[in-house]
């Protein structure tokens, strides 16, 4: 069995520590059946889903967000963020020095 | 007195729907800003109706929230379903920054404006930001208000999102878009 590192967000770490501890269970076997379930929806031949991979590929921001409406015929945001819930995925999320930047803006200008 | 003035600029529904389903819309008015939506929101609101389209247009109705009227607003008002012209919630966004930017020009005081959108949409967004005009994502607004004390955590504000979204979203995602047989269903 090999091990990998990777990073994760500090309140996300501890959150699903949390909730391993709360089913008895251990972040190593949480992060095991997610991977299956991964495997599952999008890494088999033929099981293949394509509103999954197209949605995945938004979460991954490979896919920008005009192209995937188009590409999945919805045009509004709130069937988008329902299909994203839908899959399990989280939403795009910009880079932690570009929100720290916002955040430090914000509070520039309304001076808190 | 502050020496400044600042809006909080909702010029997208993205960031409404975010915090209607988390139930926090009251959020928007945590902070010492005018809060103001442009209209074009509430015209894709009142066309779209969703789970949330409600409970934000009781939010907007409120009393608390200045509605900015744009050209291309008015036009879809006036011309209903018949109004047809893309990228209409970009045209709106840049009327305001004009009409922003001409105000601010016969105001002796600062004045700011903070461009509310989810991240996802400022990757792709590609207005012309006049010097005091900041675009600002959901995730970090939250975390200011977090920052300030005024909630807890931003990420159980986003989770509380996703959890009552997927209430609601099995039967979005298991049935291929009208008219595109080609999308497979989950």
């Amino acid at each position: 069995m090999s091990n990998i590192t990777f990073a994760i967000d500090d309140d996300l770490l501890r959150k699903s520590k949390v909730a391993a501890a709360q089913m008895d269970t251990s972040l190593n076997a949480i992060v095991r059946t997610l991977l299956l379930g991964f495997i599952e929806s999008v890494g088999e031949k033929g099981r293949q889903s394509e509103n999954y991979r197209k949605l995945l590929n938004f979460s991954l921001g490979k896919v920008a967000y005009r192209p995937l409406m188009k590409d999945l015929n919805i045009d509004s945001d709130e069937s988008l963020f329902l299909m994203m819930c839908g899959a399990g995925l989280p939403m795009p999320s910009l880079a932690e020095e570009e929100t720290q930047r916002m955040v430090d803006i914000i509070g520039n200008v309304i001076g808190a | 007195m502050r020496e400044s003035a600042c809006e909080l600029v909702v010029p997208d529904a993205g960031p409404l729907i975010t915090l209607a389903y988390a139930d926090r819309l009251d959020l928007l008015l945590a902070l010492d800003t005018e809060v103001v939506v442009v209209d074009m929101v509430t015209v894709e609101l009142t066309r779209h109706l969703t789970p949330t389209s409600e409970k934000i247009l009781t939010f907007l109705a409120g009393g608390n929230i200045r509605v900015i009227e744009t050209e291309i607003g008015k036009e879809a008002v006036t011309q209903g379903s018949a109004f047809k012209k893309r990228r209409a919630g970009e045209r709106a966004i840049q009327d305001f920054l004009f009409d922003f930017s001409d105000e601010t020009e016969q105001q002796w005081q600062p004045r700011y404006a903070l461009l509310l959108f989810e991240d996802h949409k400022i990757s792709g967004t590609s207005f012309v930001l006049p010097d005091n005009v900041y675009v600002i994502s959901t995730m970090a607004f939250l975390r200011k208000l977090k920052e300030m004390r005024i909630i807890a955590s931003a990420i159980d504000v986003r989770d509380a999102a996703v959890k009552a979204g997927r209430e609601f979203s099995q039967r979005d995602v298991s049935r291929p878009p009208k008219g595109n047989p080609a999308v497979k269903p989950l």
